[in-house]
């Protein structure tokens, strides 16, 4: 059975290995290992704080592997429960075979190497110690992997619900912000000098109790001798994989045998609601009214807004940690920026429901400004009361103009951008009706996402150029002039990039639609044989290299390029891992430049490539 | 003599809404049934409830004689179905998956490679030897789901809607299949909005309405001298006499 199982799914992994997956594999893979072997090191470098750190770093292992599921959607699904519902197999059997397929991959391999540290650890404790390593490292992965499959079993039956959807974006956001403001949390290390004196006590105890530190309290009572407790520690970690395995196959039974009900709220239908008010005020309402009604049912919709929403709030929040409120008038301009490069793919969302407007020629008009209308209605009052509560909290008199009118900028700049982006450059995504639920399947938006990031910011610099005359000149007069050009550009390009959407739209709406048609879905190696081919194949050199380029482009651009920038503009003492500030005067400020452009250079080759190869086999055809 | 399939009094509620209230069928073993009704009737959730993929709020499902939610795993053994809207490994070759599939009901290497071949041979899939699941088409994927319904060579078949998007040739092909399936011993359920379909080929039928069933037993017995058609639309309720089009087209 689980022979068979593991020789599917190296088939199915065959058979979906493409350039950019294979870049992403090597890459995760070298990341992964570099991460491994540091916790080796970390073993051999002993010591109470070296093992309090050690049990930290089994602790990271652990809810990696739990968290890890959530962050890629659903985790690898490429033979699921589903297939084998028909099965005459007992579902404890069926979870041991797929726990034994979820065993043959990268991860797996690079954490028996992390865990391996325990052997490391052990070294000091004597022989008795070691051999007790020998078995609980095997354990221990046993236990990671079981914990994660038990993760995406409890999430495959709570996130079809809206309430999973939230909850995913907020788990989805925490991971961004901080992987995104890392360096905040490193400054506090710093500052509390964690490595001379060690985690809080209460922190150390925690980590310890943890079933990811089992393995090394085994170890270390091998080496005092205490069987007892080696014996109980092992059994523990045994104990809990059998747990976890048993209620893991009572969820895959709940999965294929249960259908989810789709969330309607409560009250809807009924006569006079604000919405149908709206919906009564001619076609672009009507338009508004049904998108505000899917912003709310759609799970990968709520999973989206939801998402820019914590990202806003958290990202900002963070630095309170080191009793810095300066971000927080910025709370409400981030999650404008979010949601619009989260919402880009307005169309693409909606598959080929596209039909519907290709059916009724002249509603495209409405179409495009009844999604701009919602969209605004949607993010605009959240992000302006962030913006207020923000600024009254951690901003100044002169933040004020500032604030606002990049508020009013973005909130304009965004709403014209997603209407544009999302005819111009549509991302192909699973058909609502198909996604099963799992809002984590938004398609491959990445790309579009940081193009989004960008063009939105840039929205913002006629207001913050004004705002910013105003400080330096001193005249408070020209401050607030900010607020007036930033609503004057928001209004100019909602209702200029909207023209030129549904402009494109009447033009081009059968090409969008053979697109959202064809582009689920990824061919064989005979082309002669494919169904669709949405877009020409890179070879996998190129491909690999677009991959580093987008995924590398973010760190000469933001944090070596214009953060390094706004800080020198700050004149900030501090200077991290900032390159350009550790440089002489009048260096500074063209290194920063020179990382920034490099990092558009970095994107602007990241999509030129692709396209450029796409043109060249279109012509040869 | 056990009934091939026995639903006894199953019931399932989604929210407000009694999707299927009792429904019992006793389908004999070589029997070819027919299972008929309207959108939404509750075809699809009885079958599913009967093979053991929806968990039923009440009642009990058989196949042979075994229970379908108490002993789920003899039960799975006896049957071969074909789901609707079925799930599978998208990214294998039809060829590999019924392999694997093989291999997994515990049939060995040879036997399952030669089964899977002479399923794609019949069922004219091998032609797409190098396509993925994920790019058959409609038609294409029921075939497929068929073969591995036949797999592993059960004596009872239950397939849902198995001649929708089927091209007529390949249609041929499987009524031949199940035909010569039945004359064999086997029994088959099938459901279709069919009237003609299920009148050639099934020798049994119900006729379910409103999560009930309405009428079922031998054909003759059901259709009472008429066509089934004019029956079932007589059993289900709807009158043809004052059935219209929308009030602004009729001129």
């Amino acid at each position: 059975m689980v022979g068979v199982l593991i020789a599917m799914k190296l088939r199915v992994l065959r058979h979906s290995i493409s350039g950019s997956r294979a870049a992403g594999m090597v890459m995760g893979g070298v990341a992964g290992l570099v991460l491994a072997i540091g916790t080796i090191v970390l073993a051999a470098s002993s010591g109470e704080v070296g093992a309090d750190l050690l049990a930290a770093v089994f602790a990271v292992w652990l809810f990696g592997w739990m968290l890890g599921p959530v962050y890629t959607g659903g985790g690898d699904e490429s033979v699921r429960p589903e297939h084998f519902a028909l099965l005459p197999v007992h579902p404890r059997k069926l979870a041991l075979g797929l726990l034994g397929t979820a065993f043959v991959g990268v991860p797996p391999l690079i954490s028996l190497i992390a865990f391996s540290a325990l052997a490391v650890y052990a070294g000091s404790f004597g022989v008795a110690a070691f051999s007790v390593a020998l078995v609980a490292i095997p354990l221990m992965v046993v236990l990671v992997v079981a914990l994660s499959r038990l993760m995406i079993g409890v999430l495959g039956v709570a996130v079809r619900s809206r309430v999973g959807a939230i909850l995913a974006a907020l788990v989805n956001a925490s991971m961004n912000v901080i992987l995104n403001q890392s360096w905040v949390l490193i400054w506090a290390a710093i500052q509390l000098d964690l490595l001379t004196y060690g985690f809080p006590e209460s922190f150390s105890t925690v980590v310890r109790w943890l079933p990811s530190a089992w393995g090394m309290a085994a170890v270390e009572a091998a080496g005092r001798g205490d069987w007892l407790v080696v014996v109980a520690a092992l059994l523990g970690i045994c104990a809990i994989i059998g747990l976890a395995l048993l209620v893991w196959s009572y969820l895959l039974v709940k999965r294929t045998t249960t259908r989810p009900l789709h969330w309607v709220p409560q009250g809807s239908g009924a006569e006079g609601g604000l919405l149908d008010l709206l919906a009564a005020r001619g076609p672009i309402g009507a338009v508004a009214a049904k998108e505000l009604r899917t912003w709310s049912r759609d799970l990968m919709r709520t999973h989206l807004l939801w998402f820019a929403i914590f990202f806003g709030l958290l990202y900002t929040m963070v630095p309170l940690i080191i009793d810095w409120y300066g971000m927080l008038p910025w709370a409400g301009v981030l999650v404008v920026v979010m949601a619009a490069a989260t919402s880009a793919n307005l169309f693409g969302l909606d598959g080929t429901s596209l039909w519907l407007n290709l059916v009724n020629p002249g509603t495209e008009k409405a179409e495009v400004r009844g999604r701009q209308t919602a969209w605004l209605l949607r993010v605009g009052p959240i992000a302006a009361l962030f913006t207020v509560a923000g600024t009254i909290i951690g901003g100044e008199g002169w933040t004020w103009p500032w604030t606002l009118s990049i508020l009013a900028a973005v909130l304009g700049g965004g709403a014209g951008l997603i209407a544009l982006v999302s005819v111009y450059m549509l991302v192909p995504v699973t058909e609502p009706n198909k996604r099963g639920g799992n809002p984590l399947e938004a398609g491959n938006i990445f790309g579009q996402v940081v193009l989004m990031l960008l063009l939105v910011t840039l929205t913002a610099l006629p207001a913050g150029g004004v705002a910013y005359l105003g400080d330096a000149l001193d005249l408070p007069v020209l401050s607030w002039l900010a607020v007036v050009v930033g609503v004057g550009t928001g209004a100019l390009l909602t209702v200029w990039f909207g023209r030129l959407a549904y402009r494109r739209l009447a033009a081009k709406g059968p090409e969008l639609l053979s697109l959202m048609r064809s582009g689920g879905t990824v061919t064989a190696d005979d082309p002669t044989l494919s169904m669709g081919r949405p877009r020409a194949k890179l070879p996998r050199g190129k491909q690999a290299l677009v991959t580093f380029l987008w995924i590398f482009c973010w760190i000469p651009l933001f944090p070596q390029g214009l953060v390094a920038l706004w800080m020198i503009y700050n004149d900030s003492a501090t200077k991290l891992w900032f390159l350009a500030l550790h440089l002489q005067d009048p260096w500074r400020v063209p290194v920063a430049i020179g990382f920034a452009l490099a990092g558009a250079v970095m994107i602007y080759y990241g999509t030129v490539i692709p396209s450029r190869h796409e043109r060249l086999v279109t012509d040869s055809r | 003599m056990t009934a091939a399939l026995e639903l006894d009094a199953l019931s399932k509620r989604f929210g407000p809404k009694i999707a299927v209230d009792h429904v019992s069928l006793s389908v004999p073993p070589g029997s070819f049934y027919g299972l008929v009704g309207p959108n939404g009737a509750g075809k699809t959730t009885s079958l599913s409830m009967a093979v053991g993929l929806l968990r039923p709020d009440g009642g009990h499902a058989r196949v042979f004689g075994v229970d379908v939610w108490a002993d789920p795993v003899d039960a799975r053994a006896r049957v071969g179905v074909l789901p609707d809207g079925l799930a599978l490994p998208e990214r294998l070759t039809g060829r590999e998956l019924l392999t694997y599939l093989g291999r997994l009901r515990g049939l060995d290497r040879e036997t399952a490679g030669k089964r899977a071949g002479e399923l794609l041979e019949i069922l004219e899939l091998d032609q797409a030897e190098r396509t993925l699941v994920i790019d058959y088409s409609t038609g294409m994927r029921k075939k497929i789901g068929l073969a591995t319904a036949l797999l592993h060579g059960p004596r009872l078949l239950v397939l849902d809607e198995p001649f929708e998007a089927v091209d007529p040739v390949s249609a041929l092909t499987i009524r031949a299949m199940l035909k010569s399936f039945v004359a064999g011993g086997g029994s088959v359920v099938l459901s279709s909005h069919v009237m003609a379909l299920v009148e050639q080929l099934c020798d049994h039928v119900a006729v379910i309405d409103k999560g009930r069933v309405a009428a079922a037993g031998p054909l003759d017995e059901v259709r009472a001298g008429g066509s089934l058609e004019d029956r079932f639309v007589e059993l289900v309720g709807a009158d043809i006499e004052e059935m219209k089009g929308p009030s602004w087209l009729a001129s």
